[in-house]
């Protein structure tokens, strides 16, 4: 579903005469199956995030390829990814990043609403999300007005509503606390179970990573494991 | 994403700010007025001055007052041959032509009498060049004639004026206590001509029933006092005097000259020739083929044609001028937009990051500044008609007032057509949404991952 060929990346620090070059990713090769669950960990710096900012497309990597669902994407313009993104990839957020002057409905709303989906099949679809999340009650809440799992749930709603084949998630459970973590956790797998969606998920719990199927350690920019868990 | 939900999106997101959207809309609406009522201005004079030109004359009538000389010994003067050559023409509705007195005549009814203008004209020709009366029908027998429409307002009685008597008003009509308490119509007048023969002066007259008046001329301060005959009766004014168009012989005439009135003209020539048009569409046609012709013509057209020349200049200076306020109010709009999408920054970077294309969120910037534009419009429209009815309404006031003159005909000095408004719309929208553009831009180039870590 994911493949990822001798990817490396690296950014520059200071002004003109100062510049230094700081690498990030060293030559990654990795591959992600199809209904996978793939959890990348490793240090503060190691990396992680980058490597998925690279997969959904945020920013272009220096060297190597991506692939994503049988397509090279690493030369795509940001017009295409945007259109890339709203068909094959839903995304959470460590910060839910949800749109405070939206309620919960809108946030889940608006995947469908930027895709141009009429407004009755709007309707059912995210009313179906919303009993599926349990959060029917508070569709009218503003952001503001629901609490940090709640918010999540809005979060993963919202990425769910397209019903893209992956799903990137970025510390979804740093927000949250053991209880919450543990619900959304159970949410994931019971999404992974039904309807075969891909999660590559960036973490450094290791609750989170038990509960992959995969997991990834990066170490300075460089893949340092690459092992199956044992059991779920 | 649907034209339906970015409206409804772009609705949203304005409530978020009422009041700096409300202000950025009074400051386009302020333009907007102020461009139309500028321009306005320009259009009322226009309009104005060109109903004051179309008062006096029709605007399809060309008149002709001459010819050139093509070969030698031909006349100059529009003759019956010229005026079957106008009618024959193409775009030709009628052609009026008359013939004026060449002598003094006066009017005598009952013990009344005072001076007029004979002319002898086709009446056929002058119903259809728009001849209207304003009683009675046009002349069907040889003496039946028609009157102007002061005619009886200009007859006095002698001895009233022997007497020393100021009988005319200020308009040279003669005041109602010294006026005939009838009118003319369907009367019997006599139509006084007098003549130089076998050295003594001799007069004679000539009855004729005034079977019609004609319409009140345009103008307040115009006086008609013509009167219309037949060709019949100038035949016997001409047996009369023994000259051409009855014209009068003067004891101190030389013979030649006597001669010459007595010997002129065997063919009629024709001193008030209009030529009308069809329609106004027409009147260029007409007036390029009979300048081809070698006719010396004049055509309303052709003034207007250069009144509208000037005006079109001195519109564009204003509508210049007006734009300036639209210029300055498309600052606003700019500021406005641009806090709008810094405010934003955050919503367009989750909207960027879960696939919203750079597109769709350029063209709601644009239509958010496109949609103030278009509320500043439309209350600038209202508020510039407003302005207009006012100035309209105020103008014969303040007049009276500074200038202590009273006003005969309404004068409108602003006036809004339509086509401006539309103008002005369409410029108030195109300015705005060109005010919007560096910001939507702005917006579409937004860092995802800055704007998700809030480092914008």
């Amino acid at each position: 579903m994911i493949k990822v060929e001798k990817l490396s990346h690296s950014f520059f620090v200071g002004k003109k005469n100062n510049r230094q070059e700081v690498s990030v990713l060293k030559d990654i090769n990795l591959e992600v199956g199809k209904g996978e669950i793939v959890s990348i960990i490793g240090r503060s710096g190691s990396g992680k995030s980058t490597l998925l900012n690279l997969m959904s497309g945020y920013i272009k990597p220096t060297e190597g390829d991506i692939f994503i669902a049988g397509e090279r994407v690493t030369d795509y313009k940001e017009s295409v990814w945007a259109e890339f993104r709203s068909d094959h990839l839903g995304f959470i957020f460590q910060s839910f990043q949800l749109i405070p002057s939206m309620t919960a409905y809108q946030n889940i709303e608006l995947p469908l609403v930027m895709k141009g989906v009429p407004e009755k099949e709007r309707e059912s679809r995210v009313n179906a999300m919303l009993d599926k999340v349990g959060l029917n009650e508070f569709r009218e809440h503003y952001p503001s007005e629901l609490s940090g799992g709640q918010q999540q749930r809005v979060s993963v709603a919202r990425a769910l509503i397209v019903q893209p084949p992956i799903i990137l998630a970025d510390e979804p459970t740093g927000s949250l606390d053991q209880e919450t973590e543990k619900e959304l956790l159970g949410f994931i797998q019971e999404l992974n179970k039904e309807e075969n969606i891909t999660f590559v998920i960036i973490t450094h719990d290791e609750e989170v990573a038990r509960m992959a199927d995969r997991t990834i350690r990066l170490e300075d920019g460089r893949l340092a494991a690459d092992r199956e868990v044992a059991a779920r | 994403m649907k034209w339906k939900d970015r409206f409804k999106f772009i609705r949203q997101n304005m409530k978020k700010n009422k009041s700096r959207v409300f202000m950025t809309i009074l400051a386009t609406s302020i333009g907007c007025a102020f461009l139309i009522v500028l321009a306005s201005v320009g259009f009322g004079a226009q309009r104005f001055i060109v109903n004051d030109i179309m008062q006096d004359r029709a605007i399809t009538e060309v008149s002709v007052y001459g010819k050139q000389s093509m070969e030698e010994g031909e006349s100059p003067e529009i003759t019956k041959a010229d005026i079957e050559t106008f009618q024959s023409m193409e775009n030709v509705k009628a052609v009026s032509h008359k013939i004026q007195l060449r002598t003094e005549a006066d009017i005598l009814y009952d013990n009344y009498s005072g001076g007029s203008t004979v002319s002898v004209v086709d009446f056929q020709a002058e119903k259809q060049a728009g001849l209207n009366l304003s009683s009675g029908r046009m002349p069907q027998e040889e003496n039946e004639i028609l009157i102007g429409y002061h005619l009886h307002q200009l007859l006095y009685k002698e001895k009233d004026e022997e007497a020393g008597e100021q009988i005319f008003d200020q308009n040279g009509l003669v005041k109602d206590e010294y006026q005939m308490n009838e009118g003319l119509l369907n009367k019997t007048i006599k139509i006084e001509v007098e003549q130089y023969k076998n050295k003594e002066w001799v007069t004679e007259t000539f009855p004729v029933e005034v079977v019609g008046i004609m319409e009140e001329p345009a103008r307040d301060w115009q006086v008609s006092n013509d009167v219309f005959i037949s060709d019949a009766v100038l035949a016997e004014v001409e047996a009369f005097t023994g000259t051409a168009y009855g014209a009068t012989i003067h004891p101190d005439m030389k013979e030649d000259e006597v001669a010459t009135l007595q010997s002129e003209s065997q063919e009629r020539v024709y001193n008030d020739v209009q030529v009308i048009a069809g329609n106004m569409e027409q009147v260029e046609n007409l007036s390029r083929h009979l300048k081809d012709e070698g006719y010396h013509i004049y055509s309303v057209t052709e003034e207007l044609d250069q009144i509208n020349i000037v005006f079109a200049v001195v519109k564009t200076g204003l509508i210049i001028v007006g734009t300036i306020a639209l210029l300055i109010a498309s600052i606003g709009i700019y500021n406005t937009m641009s806090m709008a999408v810094t405010e934003r920054t955050q919503d367009i970077g989750i909207m960027k990051a879960i696939g919203g294309h750079p597109k769709m969120i350029r063209s709601i910037f644009l239509m958010e500044s496109g949609y103030i534009g278009l509320m500043g419009a439309f209350v600038g429209v209202v508020v510039a008609y407003l302005v207009s009815v006012g100035i309209n309404m105020l103008l014969p006031i303040v007049i009276q007032q500074v200038f202590d003159q009273t006003l005969e005909e309404a004068i409108q000095l602003s006036y809004i057509p339509p086509y401006l408004a539309l103008i002005c719309v369409a410029l108030s929208i195109g300015v705005a949404m060109l005010s919007g553009l560096k910001p939507a831009k702005k917006a579409t180039r937004i860092d995802v991952l800055r704007a998700l870590r809030r480092d914008v």
